[in-house]
């Protein structure tokens, strides 16, 4: 019974064209199929392989797996050097609590996250911060960039999200055809235009958020430049001593309510090299900056630099180590954090290792 | 769950797959049903209480409406069936606005004492089933409509997973009668409703998302002037980004219905080839523009009465038009520049429709770029954070600005105008004649390549996840 004021109008509702549907749907998923296939041949012929894309998603995906209460987890957050350097399964063979949690995410600063587990009352796991200078001596806002994003997004995340992320993981992890139709890659640009057999990307990330380089395949001398240019573009130049002693004083709280709830916090400072190391020490001197940390909070600080094991690991691209030291680097990172971390049977181990370091080496 | 994401393909793909098996029509229904709330569950899962709750009160509301005689009793049935339902849609979404405005009336008068502003979660497609159900109980009270006999049906109409969240608003009228026959969609219903899917996602994710989003979000988030340039490419990026990103979400959900074998209104007929606003408005979200003339300015009087008094019905239903898109005042300024526009254009009409020279194809074109500019101007309001930043953008398309240095490069400059540019064509072209009329001519095959090619276009080239523009209403 439609309505005399009702907008009902039969031409209004798509009535479908008349042909051979049947045959056009089937040529056209065959059509997708071949093609699919086809430009997955290609991008697999180019030396392309699957790797996962990030997004808020996955960094929600892992932020799910921290337990609350499990004073024993270790949750990794930082940069792309945590991402590059650290095996989350090397720690966790260490350690024998399951794999650490990585949510480090690629060039950002941690501090949100460092702040959001501080607020988190039941989060009383080992947090282990990447500390880059820039990030948390430089004074990074907690409420922007796309960490503090992640964390925004674990806090209104969907409940679809966790079908999501895996269905999107796992396709990710298959097929590389995603990673051919990145318009920014630059080898497939490179392929667009003059037909030449593009790279691989020289990294390539794991559905747990690690990050494998292989820079054998990389433009190493353009990778260090372009770092170079990024980190004198955020820090044009050295930042007065109140303004460190600011950016350093605001981590203390957060650091002591994570303690306060029997969690613990590793401030550790990953392999850099090069004129990006000098660079970081000019504008971040070592005395005023990680020195004042080592001070100041009663979270645990580890320096790679402080570490000849540690610091005996080359960063070809002066950030990060090539794929194939990340577990021997992790290993090694795995004794120092035995050594320095407190447990219930040890709760003086803090003061035990820094007393004793003989291994520890002067700057 | 949004239609352009894994976790749809996967559920799409088992509920047609259910809908193919030879069960019984009730039996498909349910699973249709569930699959509804399992789909609005995906959000956020305790919301579906109050879609249900709404689906109960409502059916049995509207049998009683229906059933009884006296009128009194009918009459404070449907008045309470609108408090309940427009006043959840009230507190949901207009709560806090409803509130910080009272705060502001207070601090006005002087009164220090602020109410708190409530936190609410704003409830999905609130305001798209809100409006469905208060279409249909008003049909029944005013016995233009039988009410359903089925609970299931009833439900099923409400809560149908293509037009659940972001429209189209649909009519009991047009679904109902279409639960009571078995249906099973045929190859051309399968095949042309795959073929919108795959538009409205190509719309969505490619022409919206990837092309056009960056642009408008780049001008329209920077907090101070901005170029002459600028302005316009950007709203003219959101102009385009709007129109795909929720024309692409309708046709992804008629052609999700059409799937499954129901057929949906079409909720876009090219707007931006409209000859002046009446005619913009007939193709631009019609399923809310019919139903606000159908429920709001025809039950004020409509077109009807003294002239003062047909402004007053256009203007009020455009600012409750523009209020329902969100708790904010700069969308009522929105709908106060539409109804600006259509009662300037009913002035016009009225001392220059008759003019054979509107009929030339040249005057028409015009015409047609002259609709589509103004409506550029509302857009500002309706894209901008708040009326500083509005103004300042609608300031600098007319050249006040102290901004020099352009935040767009040339190259997006050129992209924008050629996609937009497209888009007014291709909308002035068509406006005549349907997207079945056009593929009516085309070989089956080049149907089928040009549906592989998008496909192809949206698996290698996924862009940013964005959610739908509309979901916030």
């Amino acid at each position: 019974m439609p309505s005399s004021t009702s907008s009902f109008d039969p031409t209004d509702t798509p009535q479908p064209p008349q042909g051979p549907w049947r045959k056009t749907v089937l040529l056209g998923a065959g059509l997708i199929i071949v093609a699919s296939l086809a430009l997955e041949l290609l991008g697999r012929g180019f030396g392309l392989t699957p790797q996962v894309i990030d997004d808020g998603d996955l960094w929600c995906a892992e932020r799910a797996k921290v337990r609350p209460g499990d004073t024993e987890q270790m949750v990794l957050v930082g940069a792309s050097r945590m991402q590059m350097d650290v095996v989350p399964e090397v720690l966790a063979k260490h350690f024998e609590r399951g794999n650490p949690v990585q949510l480090a995410v690629n060039g950002r600063s941690s501090t949100p996250a460092l702040k959001d587990f501080a607020a988190d009352p039941t989060f009383n796991g080992i947090l282990l911060c990447d500390v880059m200078p820039g990030h948390y001596f430089g004074g990074q806002k907690e409420d922007s960039g796309t960490q503090a994003t992640y964390v925004q997004h674990w806090h209104s995340r969907s409940f679809v999200s966790s079908i999501e992320r895996p269905l999107s993981t796992a396709l990710q992890s298959m097929a590389t055809l995603r990673l051919l139709g990145w318009a920014r890659d630059e080898g497939t640009q490179v392929w667009w235009k003059t037909g030449r057999k593009p790279k691989p990307v020289h990294v390539r990330m794991l559905a747990n958020r690690s990050i494998i380089a292989d820079f054998k395949t990389a433009k190493i001398d353009q990778i260090r430049a372009l770092y170079l240019r990024d980190f004198h573009r955020a820090y044009p130049e050295a930042l007065s001593e109140d303004k460190i002693e600011q950016n350093i004083s605001r981590l203390e709280p957060w650091v002591k309510e994570i303690q306060a709830r029997g969690g613990r916090v590793v401030f550790l400072r990953l392999p850099v090299a090069g004129q990006l190391r000098d660079e970081e020490d000019r504008v971040f001197p070592v005395e005023r900056c990680w020195k004042r940390l080592e001070e100041t909070s009663s979270a645990i600080c580890i320096n790679f630099a402080d570490y000849p094991y540690l610091a005996r690991f080359e960063c070809p691209d002066g950030s990060h180590l090539d794929g194939a030291d990340r577990e021997a680097f992790t290993n090694e990172l795995a004794k120092v954090l035995k050594e320095k971390l407190p447990s219930p049977a040890n709760p003086q181990a803090k003061q035990i290792a820094t007393g004793s370091a003989a291994s520890r080496i002067p700057h | 769950m949004v239609f352009n994401s894994y976790s749809f393909l996967v559920f799409f793909a088992v509920n047609v797959a259910l809908f193919l098996l030879p069960l019984p029509w009730t039996i498909k229904k349910i699973n249709l049903l569930v699959a509804s709330y399992l789909f609005y569950a995906a959000w956020n899962p305790p919301f579906v209480l109050l879609l249900m709750l709404s689906a109960v009160v409502d059916y049995w509301l509207a049998r009683w409406i229906g059933a009884s005689e006296n009128e009194g009793f009918r009459k404070c049935l449907l008045l309470g069936s609108l408090i309940m339902n427009l006043g959840l849609q009230a507190l949901f979404k207009y709560g806090r606005f409803i509130v910080e405005n009272f705060n502001g009336v207070l601090g006005f008068c002087g009164v220090e004492e602020q109410a708190p502003l409530p936190d609410l979660i704003l409830p999905l497609g609130i305001s798209f089933y809100t409006f469905e159900t208060v279409s249909y109980l008003i049909d029944v009270y005013r016995r233009r409509l039988q009410p359903s006999r089925s609970f299931l049906d009833y439900a099923l109409f409400l809560t149908f997973f293509p037009h659940l969240v972001a429209g189209p608003i649909v009519r009991a009228e047009d679904f109902l009668p279409q639960c009571a026959i078995p249906r099973r969609p045929t190859w051309s219903q399968f095949g042309w409703g795959a073929s919108l899917m795959l538009l409205g996602m190509f719309q969505k994710i490619i022409l919206a998302d990837l092309v056009l989003a960056g642009a408008a979000d780049r001008v329209y988030v920077v907090n101070a002037p901005v170029a002459t340039s600028d302005a316009w490419f950007g709203t003219l990026a959101f102009a385009g980004q709007i129109f795909f990103d929720f024309a692409g979400y309708s046709t992804c959900g008629i052609g999700a219905a059409l799937c499954l074998g129901f057929a949906l209104k079409t909720n876009f007929k090219f707007p931006y080839g409209a000859i002046g606003f009446s005619d913009f408005w007939r193709r631009w979200h019609i399923s809310l523009s019919s139903w606000l003339r159908d429920y709001l300015y025809i039950p004020m009087g409509g077109s009807r009465g003294a002239q003062a008094a047909v402004c007053r019905n256009l203007m009020a239903t455009m600012l409750l038009g523009g209020l329902w898109h969100g708790a904010d005042w700069k969308f009522v300024a929105w709908g106060g520049l539409h109804g600006g526009y259509l009662l300037g254009e009913r002035g016009l009409r009225h001392y220059f429709g008759h003019w054979k020279i509107l009929e030339w194809p040249l005057v028409r074109g015009l015409l047609i770029l002259a609709t589509f500019v103004l409506v550029l101007f509302t857009w500002v309001y309706f894209r901008a954070d708040n009326f500083a930043s509005a103004n300042r953008i609608l300031a600098s398309m007319f050249g006040w600005t102290t901004a020099t240095e352009s935040v767009l490069g040339s190259a997006r400059k050129i992209g924008i105008g050629a996609v937009l540019l497209g888009l007014v064509l291709v909308h002035t072209l068509m406006r005549d004649k349907s997207l079945e009329d056009v593929a009516a001519k085309i070989p089956w095959y080049a149907v089928a390549g040009f549906g592989a090619i998008l496909a192809m276009i949206i698996i290698l080239f996924p862009g940013e996840e964005r959610a739908f523009i509309y979901f916030q209403f």
